[in-house]
């Protein structure tokens, strides 16, 4: 296992965002988090990666307990993510974001470069992160968080704001990760998305883990359609 | 030849005074170029000035022992401010800094060494114009190299968006506070030389007052590079002496050139050279001083 999570607890006053949570990621493999809005996706991957401390439970990351380490700490043990608000340095360059994506790694502005041909942005390199659309600004996101290196990517909605074409281009970028031993927690709306490109799929509802399994398991489960629909009970 | 001499001699102080405070306005340069807005850098300044004031005067310190001794204290008075400061943002940052600049004014007044309200008369005046301006060009360099290396870069990714700075990797606190001891170090060296070029120092010089106006300087300089603060020293400084004619109507011109160029040049004198840039980070609504 790559990552593990134990019991992950996270509360805002009284409500219980994450409860009692457990996952497994393999190393190579594009683990989907799914469910409704407010499930407590977001909650749980910011308590992983360092930007909220949880309250309970334990997070493990090749093999090392990084429950209480900061989100800086956590990069430079390989953990990368982009944010479902994007969060790029708007006033930087195009290059300078994916040069320090690559912070931890000395930066190379060679490298950076081959990053941004990758992801169809090397025209853009000496653009302000800022002016860039909003779907470039989510593929740069992802650049930057790949110039590190990591051995694990999170990415929460990378395919929120990115028209079909693009988010079919995101779906082979996905694919072609696992090869090459970057492994992916992905959080997206985009079914197709996450049925094309995920290897297993966990649903939370209401801060729990509902089920998880393959993408075709996943979407035949009554707990999963009652948590999008509600359940005959509530109607 | 003649000439330049006879200027020299005639504006020496003011000449020497745009030196000190473009160094105490890269100080505070530092600390806003990682988008932190402290407020500390008089007192660090004041703590240096009469610390190495004292050593030269009481105990006989040769001249760069006693500037060396002063910067370091103050580098070293900030390294436990920082750490705890450091928690704060934006106007609580500036105002805890400020709080810790009347502590050291009123610790001045209370300890009997440092002549108290009177302040320190008859310190050597060893300091020449070419040290001011050797430190200057020495601090500039270096402070510009930095900005362009990994470290530089490192604090521009701060001053953007720190939570996505944490994120690649940067141990966001630990860059914040060598900026802020940099700083203080800066300040210190040109608190010292201050105070062996002016013959007495007096605590008030290094009081709230004098913290506002350095980082005057600085932003109305310009954050991009380390030019804009000395250019925003240089007309700070040198307008009294420009506006000389004017005579009662002085300030009022010098607050009107301080509002025109807030208003059409908001990121600083340094923003002159890069306008369309400028209006570019306009646009997209990106951080002041970037």
């Amino acid at each position: 296992m790559l990552l593990e999570t134990h019991g992950l607890v996270k509360r805002f006053g009284g409500v219980v965002a994450v409860n009692a949570v457990d996952l497994a990621v393999t190393e190579g493999e594009v683990f989907g988090l799914i469910g409704p809005n407010g499930a407590g996706k977001t909650t749980l991957i910011n308590v992983i990666s360092g930007q909220l401390r949880s309250d309970g439970g334990t997070v493990h990351f090749a093999g090392a307990d990084v429950t209480r380490l900061r989100p800086d700490q956590l990069a430079r043990r390989g953990i990368a993510r982009t944010f479902q608000a994007i969060r790029l340095f708007k006033g930087l360059s195009v290059l300078e974001n994916v040069r320090l994506g690559g912070f931890v790694r000395g930066g190379s502005p060679q490298g950076a470069r081959a990053l941004l041909e990758r992801m169809g942005l090397a025209a853009r390199a000496s653009a302000l992160a800022g002016e860039l659309a909003y779907g470039d600004q989510r593929r740069l996101e992802i650049a930057r968080a790949l110039a590190a290196e990591p051995k694990l990517l999170i990415l929460d909605e990378p395919a929120a704001g990115m028209n079909p074409t693009e988010s079919a281009a995101l779906r082979v970028l996905l694919r072609s990760l696992g090869a090459e031993g970057i492994t992916t927690v992905l959080i997206e709306h985009d079914v197709r998305l996450v049925m094309g490109a995920c290897d297993r799929v966990a649903v939370l509802s209401f801060g729990r883990k509902i089920a998880q399994g393959t993408p075709a398991e996943v979407q035949g489960d009554p707990a999963v359609r009652d948590a999008y629909l509600g359940s005959d009970e509530d109607a | 030849m003649d000439d330049l001499a006879a200027f020299l001699a005639a504006y020496q102080t003011t000449i020497g005074f745009i030196g000190l405070n473009a160094m105490l306005a890269l100080s505070v340069w530092l600390t806003l170029y990682t988008g932190q807005l402290t407020l500390g850098n008089a007192a660090f300044a004041g703590i240096a000035a009469y610390c190495s004031a004292l050593l030269t005067m009481k105990a006989g310190f040769p001249f760069p022992l006693a500037l060396a001794c002063g910067a370091v204290l103050a580098a070293a008075v900030s390294v436990p401010l920082g750490a705890t400061v450091f928690r704060l943002r934006g106007v609580y940052l500036a105002i805890a800094t400020l709080a810790f600049g009347e502590i050291v004014r009123v610790a001045i007044l209370a300890i009997p060494i440092t002549g108290r309200g009177q302040g320190l008369v008859g310190i050597p005046p060893k300091t020449e114009l070419w040290h001011i301006f050797v430190s200057l060009v020495v601090i500039a360099v270096v402070l510009e190299r930095l900005r362009r290396s990994t470290v530089g870069r490192a604090w521009a990714a701060i001053r953007e968006d720190e939570i996505a700075a944490a994120s690649q990797g940067i141990p966001v606190r630990r860059y914040q506070l060598v900026a802020f001891v940099l700083g203080a170090l800066v300040a210190g060296w040109a608190g010292g030389l201050a105070a062996h070029f002016d013959f007495a120092i007096q605590p008030d010089e290094f009081g709230f007052a004098r913290a506002v106006q350095i980082l005057v300087f600085a932003v109305v300089g310009g954050i991009p590079n380390v030019l804009g603060p000395i250019a925003g020293a240089l007309l700070f400084t040198a307008l009294p002496a420009i506006l000389q004619p004017l005579q009662e109507y002085r300030d009022i011109f010098q607050g009107a050139i301080l509002v025109l160029v807030i208003v059409f040049l908001p990121r600083g004198l340094a923003t002159l050279v890069e306008l369309r840039r400028t209006a570019r980070l306009r646009t997209i609504g990106a951080e002041d001083v970037a």
